[in-house]
């Protein structure tokens, strides 16, 4: 696969801070977001793009992989803890999350408990403010996956949030 | 709450019913307040989400990203990440880079904490990132033979500019960051540098991942701005780096 042109080094660079975002969304925290976009960077410049790719779109696959691929990781960590002691205060526990007095903290933690397909797909629509067929094209799923991944983050989000009495 | 009508309300909060299906719902609305008073609750939601997504430090991309995607082949490549998180791949990383260093067999790191040193007094270099414009490949040659490729300009947190560069003679190269003190430049941080192997003499990485490290993190510490493009550059140049 060619290596990136300069055309697309500048559109990618243009797009660093909405990619930025994307990452700060999906991981929860600064630090591990531009830990997130460095590896996707890299990923990029390490396997190219193809010359005729729409290279907005193809970065935030690339992203969205990474991002898989850390939380398949991070799983098979939290299965040998013993071996990664580290990784045990990264997330805060449901109790701490419940405390938490800030709205946005509380928000995020309610992110973190979405599937990643619903919490990729909000995040692409909500936060990055693609259309369902940016959203679709980038996550390779048909328009009405998108439509109905979303409701189904929002329905999650309000149920976290209103508690266990939501219809 | 039907899924159907979630659904649907979803939608809507994000602009993407059809213009007969938006109507339809808009006269719903009007006539049922349950199916209003989710719409409310969604369109807080969204808000939310939004005003999360805008909450960020304010911070700049990290240059060290930045410059990932800068068009020259003389880039740093592979700068550590900084947690631990990802330590599993990092270790990874590391023990390639080692490799690779082994290979090329040309560790450059010879005296350069001596240059170091005395790079207050390296006139020449002083003279050329005074005057220098950056450059994505080759080399400027000194009176003194030496090569110095001034690489990019950045803002510091001082109010003044600096610029990286590599700077290498026949048998040793660093990459260093001068930043402009007054009327002089004066080399902050410099880290030996190693020849990537196949030959290519532009493709230089860190000599060590430790080197890397403090070479990023002396970056993140300081940058206070999006490096400065050629149009820019030349103009700071012309003004004297006012």
């Amino acid at each position: 696969m060619p290596s990136l042109s300069t055309s697309q080094r500048e559109i990618l660079l243009a797009e660093l801070g909405s990619l930025r975002r994307f990452c700060r969304s999906l991981s929860g925290s600064a630090a591990d977001a531009d830990d997130l976009l460095q590896m996707t960077v890299e990923r990029i410049l390490e396997k190219g793009m193809p010359a005729d790719a729409d290279a907005v779109k193809w970065a935030y696959r690339v992203c969205k992989n990474a991002w898989i691929d850390e939380l398949r990781s991070r799983d098979v960590r939290q299965r040998y803890p013993q071996l990664m002691a580290w990784d045990n205060d990264e997330a805060p526990s449901a109790e701490e999350s419940a405390g938490h007095e800030r709205a946005l903290e509380t928000l995020s933690a309610a992110l973190a408990k979405l599937p990643p397909e619903q919490r990729l797909a909000l995040t692409l629509v909500a936060v990055e403010g693609k259309s369902y067929a940016e959203a679709a094209a980038i996550l390779e799923v048909p328009v009405g996956t998108i439509m109905s991944r979303i409701a189904r983050a929002r329905a999650q989000l309000l149920k976290y949030r209103e508690g266990p009495g939501w219809d | 709450m039907q899924d159907r009508d979630f659904e649907l309300l979803s939608a809507y909060v994000d602009g993407e019913l059809e213009p007969a299906a938006a109507a339809a719902l808009t006269s719903r609305l009007a006539q049922e307040p349950a199916l209003s008073a989710r719409l409310a609750e969604l369109q807080t939601l969204h808000s939310e989400l939004q005003d999360a997504a805008t909450s960020d430090d304010g911070t700049p991309v990290p240059a060290r990203i930045r410059e990932l995607l800068q068009p020259r082949p003389g880039r740093i490549r592979s700068l550590p990440h900084r947690l631990a998180r990802f330590q599993g791949n990092l270790r990874q990383g590391l023990a390639i880079a080692a490799s690779l260093t082994a290979v090329a067999g040309l560790l450059l790191a010879s005296q350069w904490q001596n240059g170091l040193e005395g790079a207050a007094d390296d006139v020449l270099l002083a003279a050329a990132l005074e005057t220098l414009p950056s450059r994505a490949a080759g080399w400027d040659t000194l009176d003194d033979g030496r090569r110095l490729r001034a690489v990019l300009s950045f803002p510091n947190k001082e109010g003044s500019w600096c610029r990286e560069y590599i700077l290498a003679d026949e048998d040793s190269a660093i990459r260093g960051v001068a930043c402009r003190d007054s009327s002089n430049w004066t080399t902050r941080i410099a880290v030996p540098q190693a020849l990537l192997p196949g030959g290519d003499e532009e493709a230089y990485r860190p000599a060590s991942a430790s080197d890397s490290g403090d070479f990023a993190r002396f970056i993140d510490q300081h940058v206070a701005g999006d490096v400065a493009g050629a149009e820019s550059e030349a103009g700071l140049i012309a003004g004297s780096w006012q």
